[in-house]
């Protein structure tokens, strides 16, 4: 899937209208999470973590539940793939979520437990079965090229180690529209 | 009989080209909506 992209269509560098940002009533960020206000820079900064053990270039909720990110292209996307990231030296590094999706001129309801009335289910990732610690990374694409027309997409992550409170150790995710290489 | 015949041969054959072009945009657009997911715990250097 290869590595992390500053120049992807969501990264900060690439498209300044790109905003990731959490839902309060679910998840809440870490307090070194590096959270500004409700958004999320550290997730489209381009930058991956250095190690197993890399909290300043991490994402992760304090949760026993679910936590969920809200992306913000800016502008409708015909989106070909996407990818996230993930490092830790342990149970933090698992990825499992469900992404959501929309075209929408506005980004639909979030909150409720039942996303399907005004979302789109694009995907469900698990990379569990790789076994805990190291990287892991899960790239949603499409065999004709294209995921779909886009401008929200909405990950709905459950936590890694409930009895912790804890999500997992996202370090960026990385959205590219069709034609765009890397 | 013959222009019968022939319309019926017509009309059958329309429908049947109608049909396969319905076919293949179903096709089209099933392999469109055909999402994939992969997981890697190696490549990302």
């Amino acid at each position: 899937m290869g590595p992390p992209s500053p120049e992807d269509d969501a990264d900060q560098i690439q498209n300044a209208k790109a905003v990731f940002s959490y839902l309060p009533c679910f998840g809440k960020p870490h307090a070194d999470a590096g959270a500004s206000g409700f958004h999320l820079p550290r997730l489209n900064d381009g930058k991956f973590a250095s190690s197993g053990d890399d909290p300043a270039n991490s994402t992760w909720f304090d949760t026993k539940g679910n936590s969920r990110v809200l992306v913000d292209l800016g502008r409708n996307t015909r989106i070909s793939r996407i990818n996230v990231y993930s490092w830790h030296s342990g149970a933090l590094s698992p990825q499992r979520y469900t992404l959501w999706a929309s075209d929408a001129g506005s980004p639909p309801d979030a909150e409720p437990a039942d996303l399907s009335r005004s979302w789109k289910e694009v995907a469900r990732v698990d990379t569990f079965p790789l076994g805990e610690g190291g990287k892991h990374g899960s790239s949603i694409n499409s065999r004709s090229g294209g995921v779909g027309n886009y401008r929200y997409l909405l990950f709905d992550l459950s936590a890694n180690k409930p009895e912790w409170s804890r999500s997992g150790f996202l370090s960026e995710i990385d959205v590219y529209a069709v034609g765009r290489k890397r | 009989m013959n222009i019968w015949s022939d319309r019926i041969r017509r009309i059958l054959g329309g429908t049947l080209s109608a049909g396969l072009f319905i076919l293949q945009i179903g096709i089209l657009e099933a392999h469109a909506d055909e999402v994939l997911v992969s997981v890697d715990r190696t490549t990302q250097d």
